[in-house]
């Protein structure tokens, strides 16, 4: 990193070149009071809060917007800019509302500590008439105090460059402005960023509101549950109650994670399933048609008997054992260990469709390099094949735009549904459906480009273009959803081979072009076209290094990256620690069910709904659990499946245990436990031990969960080395450190599958060029099944049920 | 006396009309420009000229097109500022709807100079849609016959011209603000810098120039720079088009040499102020300046330095004459008001500053002045100067301070502990 020399209140201090005198300052401990500077957003100059005097410049500076060269020399501590910071407090709160005793942000406002800090103890402003509008709801997740306002602009600036929602906009002129949009109702992905960032009670959380004082309350950095880009999220609790969770509290402290302040709608809004009346609250036992609560110790007795019944009488492959995605590594642990020397029996799996990312093909040559957040920010080149970040991994879109619109990356769409990511793009492509992954094909084989091209229904020249960016960029990361299956799944770990790394000139020439073409786009935010990047000129000039201030961006070992988008929070982890057919040899979770009452006369389901994911299905799957002679289901909450059960369990959910899970960047995280748990349900991985240890076998854990992870960091490859306590003190831990390269005679056997494939699609296929990008969230519905009365308004469409309105849940599935 | 700008004023708007303006000498510095001029010739020329922006800021010309790089990725813009909103100037107004043509010639050159500027644009206040309209039939004419367009005069040169009204916001007079309000965004000015001669409109280079520097450059073209200079000051080169307004017998546009005498101007050529009152203050250089007493007044000669020299700003040449009969409180207050209602919002002293000070003006107006009141407006307005994030909060804070300052006894009337006073005085 290239550093400069500057003096600060007298002291020499080094930093990073390019780096903003605001962000130099706070790291030499001297913190300037700001409202419209917020990292990762572009320059705005506008609150004067930070103003120094920078010698030879006539003018007081706004620190936020100067970057920082050899020899400056800054003054912070002066009378004329302590006077200049006070009498802008004051001016901003000559129309604030004395709102503090009624306002929830009061006790964790900038604003609040600010004044404090910088401003004075008495006001010299006497309004009649103070600019008074009510406090109004804008959204389902939104209330807004237009008076409160400081016009820092942080949520506009949030909704438009972290989001490309424009959802949020200011109206009017002067001091008559407002936070609004047309319409008065803000129609948006309700991610909540915009909340989080507001330095003053304007906007302010709907479930939260009036809830807790941040005085009362509790806060522990946690992992969120909903998917699989592993966010940090800031649990708050208050008297053992969890009652929010956001990316930041007004203090501007984070859960140190991987996404700083970043959070979406699921993480944000959606913790109010832990408390909900649906919640299991005790073991329940069948009688007839009926499921009665019982103790914990006569459930596990009973359930322990029956599967050892089963087991001595039909063989221990008769019973399988199937897990979420969203478990935590012990609790899968655990499972697979029962599985395997407890009940003996192969048939260990967790959950997942055939329309989701099969891990086992993807490793099947090795095991490519996975990208995390910090490789995509930093990528050269990103290409993204199926999949809409925006609705199921919002983190990686955040991502890729910030890679996009901070480092010029160039971003390559190639998707059968619309996507807003197409506005980054350099080029995207629609293609027919299903057919992504002709794709692949066409980039490990240059003379398949033409038939790709025509089952995906593009042009061949756009293809090509698109691989020839590919072949001449530096270091790409590659983005994927489900989309890509089998033979195209497989081939991604040859693209390292096929589109090898340029060489220094190649991809130097590659950069200054396309450097060259940024330069030369004619900038207008208001054009048909996709609006160009960048579009703050301010923002050209200085592009922040990393989201970070100071930190190294992550290092590539490789040119190709991946970013697998599974569906569950620790898909990743359950594969790696063999909860997974094909890695425990036995029957897929499918394969299970459809064996019911024949090979498998036993099941025990683990935090799964198999009902009520098979959807239409769900009927068919029902019948096929009735055939079963014992059902176990330890669950959060009574679903389709627990109804089935013979013996249900309630189990805790993530707010309540402590664990690890592994993102879709293969980093370890650990989960920590926020609440007690709810009632009497107990963490997984205990259930699990207890019902073992009822069985015969003791699986050699007493009650500590670390025990669990230091015996898989001992067993299981890819974990060496890690602990609870260093995933506590260092945090994110990288998995699978290793990459391996495939094997040379796979590759054409990859080849004539690939053109097969192709030759396979169906030229029928239709492809869906609307131009309208699906609003964020409006898939949602699709992957969680019910909803609570905040979560409820994550989605449009009333469930209804046996003629009455239910009142259902949103939790990780 | 030497006229650069109003030479066709007197045909009082005939020479809208192409023909009329040819006849008059019409797009000739444009066909010489064409022939013997290389762009840095032409910049060179407006330099020699010591023309400066006669939009209030006068930066000198020639160095603002110098900044424009040679080559350019992005294509390079010519925006003619005819936002005229500053309070006390009407100068463009008359210009664009006697002259158009000349407008048009000039910003041709321009582009000239800066290499090639295909597109550009004239952003006109939008109350002044009549003269929008003069504007875009001077255009289609001259497109029509070869002196706008591809290929003028068949030299090969592109210039097209487009009118842009705005919506009526004085920010968008800024610069910059002008700029984002041309793109279709907000009226907010920009961070600067970058400067807009290096990123300005869609990000490409742009010049941005005031409706009455760039109609003095064809007549700097035909006579050359050294004469354009001669006819002002050392430092101010050319002449002026004041408009003289207030308590005056004959207000209006006049234009004279710079270095010409505020007083002759004010009691020769307008006519002096009616029924022999007496002169009590002059508004030098539209409201956005420091007031002068009538003692500076006389004293003052019209050219940037001299102006400054005596504590005031030249500005855009928006003279306001007030008479004895004139309550500086209450002009003040008004200025205030305007400025209020002009804010765009952006930073902080401006936007609440402002609000601030209408309110202390009005508590005051109606003679509830509190002890302090008049310490708090200068200070309030301290606050604002140079604190803000473009010179709008200036231009509100300068009035006040400068209305303080010289005119004191009109603000100690409206505190209200004083009334009792006044009342048994009157």
């Amino acid at each position: 990193m290239e550093t400069v020399k500057l003096t600060i209140d007298g002291q020499e201090v080094v930093a990073p070149k390019g780096e903003l005198l605001i962000e130099v300052c706070e790291m030499s401990g001297i913190y300037l009071p700001r409202f419209c500077h917020f990292r990762g957003l572009t320059a705005q100059a506008s609150c004067r809060m930070c103003v120094v005097r920078v010698e030879k410049m006539p003018k007081l500076q706004t620190a936020c917007s100067m970057p920082v060269t050899e020899g400056m020399v800054v003054t912070t501590n002066s009378q004329e800019v302590e006077e200049t910071r006070a009498a802008m407090i004051e001016f901003l709160l000559s129309n604030h509302p004395v709102d503090c005793p009624v306002c929830d942000r009061a006790g964790e406002c900038e604003l609040q500590d600010q004044t404090f800090g910088f401003g004075e103890d008495r006001t010299r402003s006497i309004f009649e008439d103070k600019e008074a509008t009510l406090e109004r709801q804008i959204s389902p997740f939104m209330y807004n105090d237009p008076q409160r306002c400081v016009t820092c602009k942080r949520c506009t600036r949030v909704c438009e460059e972290w989001m490309d929602e424009f959802a949020i906009t200011t109206v009017n002129r002067g001091s008559h402005t407002l936070i609004s949009s047309f319409g008065g109702w803000v129609e948006c992905s309700d991610c909540g960023n915009c909340v989080d960032v507001c330095p003053t009670g304007t906007l302010l959380h709907v479930p939260y509101k009036y809830i807790a004082r941040p005085w009362d309350l509790m806060q522990a950095p946690t992992i969120c549950n909903f998917c699989s880009d592993g966010c940090s999220i800031l649990a708050g609790t208050r008297s053992e109650k969890l009652v929010r969770a956001v990316a930041r509290d007004g203090r501007g402290r984070t859960g140190g994670g991987i996404n700083h302040d970043f959070l979406c709608a699921l993480g944000r809004y959606t913790v109010d399933f832990v408390h909900c009346r649906e919640r299991v609250d005790r073991p329940m036992v069948r009688r007839g048609d009926n499921l009665v609560p019982t103790t914990w110790d006569d459930a596990l007795a009973y359930a322990a008997k029956q599967l050892s019944d089963v087991k001595s009488s039909h063989g221990g492959p008769a019973t399988g054992v199937i897990s979420a995605g969203r478990l935590l590594n012990e609790d899968q642990y655990l499972l697979k260990k029962f599985a395997t020397e407890t009940i003996g029996t192969p048939n260990a799996d967790f959950y997942h469709d055939e329309d989701e990312i099969d891990l086992a093909a993807f490793f099947k040559h090795g095991t490519p390099p996975i990208a995390t957040q910090g490789h995509v920010q930093n990528a050269d080149a990103i290409l993204l094949i199926g999949s809409d970040p925006n609705e199921e991994n919002p983190l990686t879109a955040f991502s890729i735009r910030w890679a996009v619109r901070q480092k010029s990356a160039r971003l390559f769409v190639v998707n059968s549904m619309p996507s807003r990511l197409e506005r980054q793009a350099e080029i995207a492509l629609r293609v027919r459906e299903g057919s992504e992954g002709a794709f692949i094909g066409a980039l490990l084989d240059e003379n398949a480009i033409k038939n790709a091209a025509d089952a995906m229904s593009v042009s061949a020249d756009d293809l090509g273009r698109m691989r020839n960016a590919l072949r001449e960029s530096g270091r790409v990361a590659v983005v994927f959803g489900d989309e890509l299956r089998g033979a195209a799944l497989e081939g991604l770990a040859f693209l390292e081979e096929v589109l090898a790394a340029p060489t220094a000139e190649v991809a130097e020439t590659a950069r200054r072009t396309h450097q060259d073409a940024l330069a030369r786009q004619v900038r207008s935010t208001n054009s048909t076209n996709k609006p160009a990047v960048n579009e703050n000129p301010f923002t050209a000039i200085v592009p922040l290094p990393t989201l970070e201030v100071a930190a190294e961006p992550p290092a590539w070992k490789s040119k190709f990256a991946f970013v697998p988008l599974l569906r569950y929070s620790n898909s990743l982890g359950a594969f790696l620690i063999g909860m997974e057919s094909s890695r425990s040899g036995g029957l897929s979770t499918h394969a299970m069910l459809n064996g019911c009452g024949a090979e498998i006369q036993a099941l025990y389901i683990a935090g799964e709904d198999v009902v009520g994911k098979a959807g239409e299905e769900g009927a068919a799957v029902k019948l096929q659990l009735a055939k079963l002679r014992f059902l176990v289901v330890q669950e959060m909450f009574m679903t389709e499946t627990a109804r089935c059960a013979d013996v249900v369990f309630p189990a805790t959910s993530f707010a309540e245990s402590q664990g690890t899970q592994i993102n879709n960047g293969g980093q370890v995280q650990l989960v920590r436990r926020v609440i007690p748990p709810v009632s009497q349900a107990r963490p997984d991985w205990m259930i699990t031990n207890s019902l073992s240890r009822l069985m015969g076998r003791d699986l050699g854990f007493q009650s500590q969960v670390k025990q669990v992870f230091a015996e898989i960091a001992g067993r299981v490859e890819g974990f060496s080395g890690m602990s609870h306590s260093r995933l506590a003190n260092e945090g994110p831990l990288q998995v699978l450190t290793g990459s391996s390269a495939p094997g040379g005679l796979d590759r054409d056997d990859i080849s004539k599958r690939l053109a097969e494939m192709i030759a396979g699609i169906d030229p029928a296929g239709s492809t869906d060029n609307s131009e309208i990008t699906a609003k964020a969230g409006s898939r949602l519905h699709r992957r969680y099944p019910l909803i609570t009365r905040y979560s409820a308004m994550l989605t449009s469409p009333e469930i209804v049920s046996d003629g009455k309105r239910m009142t259902p849940v949103i939790f990780p599935a | 006396m030497t006229r650069v700008l109003t030479t066709r004023f007197d045909l009082k708007g005939q020479a809208c009309d192409l023909d009329v303006y040819l006849g008059s000498g019409g797009y000739q510095a444009l066909e010489k420009t064409l022939k013997e001029f290389t762009p840095e010739r032409v910049i060179d020329e407006v330099k020699k000229s010591v023309l400066r922006g006669r939009g209030g800021a006068g930066f000198p010309t020639g160095l603002k097109w110098s900044f424009v790089p040679k080559e350019s990725k992005r294509p390079k813009y010519v925006v003619c500022n005819a936002d005229e909103s500053e309070p006390g100037t009407g100068k463009d107004r008359d210009l664009m709807r006697y002259d158009p043509h000349l407008l048009l010639e000039g910003m041709a050159i321009t582009a000239y100079a800066l290499n090639g500027a295909p597109n550009n644009y004239i952003y006109i206040r939008g109350e002044y849609w009549y003269i929008k309209e003069i504007l875009e039939r001077a255009i289609a004419q001259a497109n029509e016959r070869g002196y706008l367009g591809k290929n003028i005069l068949g030299s090969g040169f592109e210039c097209n011209i487009y009118v842009h009204p705005g919506a009526g916001a004085y920010i968008c007079g800024e610069e910059t603000a002008l700029l984002e309000s041309l793109e279709g965004k907000r009226g907010h000015p920009r961070l600067k810098p970058p400067f807009p001669a290096v990123v300005g409109l869609y990000g490409g280079p742009t010049v941005v120039n005031n409706v009455e520097t760039l109609m003095a450059v064809p007549w700097i073209i035909l006579n050359g720079g050294e004469a354009y200079k001669a006819l002002g000051t050392e430092k101010s080169g050319g002449t002026k088009l004041f408009t003289v307004s207030g308590n005056v017998a004959r207000p209006g546009n006049y234009e004279v040499p710079m270095g010409y005498p505020m007083s002759k101007l004010i009691f020769e050529d307008c006519g002096g102020i009616p029924e022999g009152r007496k002169l009590k203050a002059v508004i030098p250089g539209g409201s956005s300046v420091p007031i002068i007493t009538a003692d500076e007044a006389d004293r003052c000669n019209l050219d940037y330095e001299s102006v400054a020299a005596i504590g005031s700003m030249l500005g855009s040449g928006g003279v306001i004459v007030l008479d004895e009969r004139a309550d500086i409180f209450e002009s003040t207050r008004n200025l205030t008001h305007f400025y209020h209602h002009e804010s765009c919002g952006w930073c902080t002293p401006c936007r609440e500053g402002t609000r601030w000070l209408e309110n202390v003006f009005d508590r005051m107006h109606r003679y509830e002045g509190k002890p302090g009141d008049i310490e708090l407006l200068y200070d309030l307005a301290d606050k604002i100067l140079g604190k803000s994030f473009c010179p709008l909060g200036d231009a509100a804070a300068m009035p006040v301070q400068s209305a303080i300052d010289k005119f004191r006894p009109d603000f100690e009337r409206r505190i209200k502990h004083n009334l009792v006073q006044i009342q048994a005085a009157d």
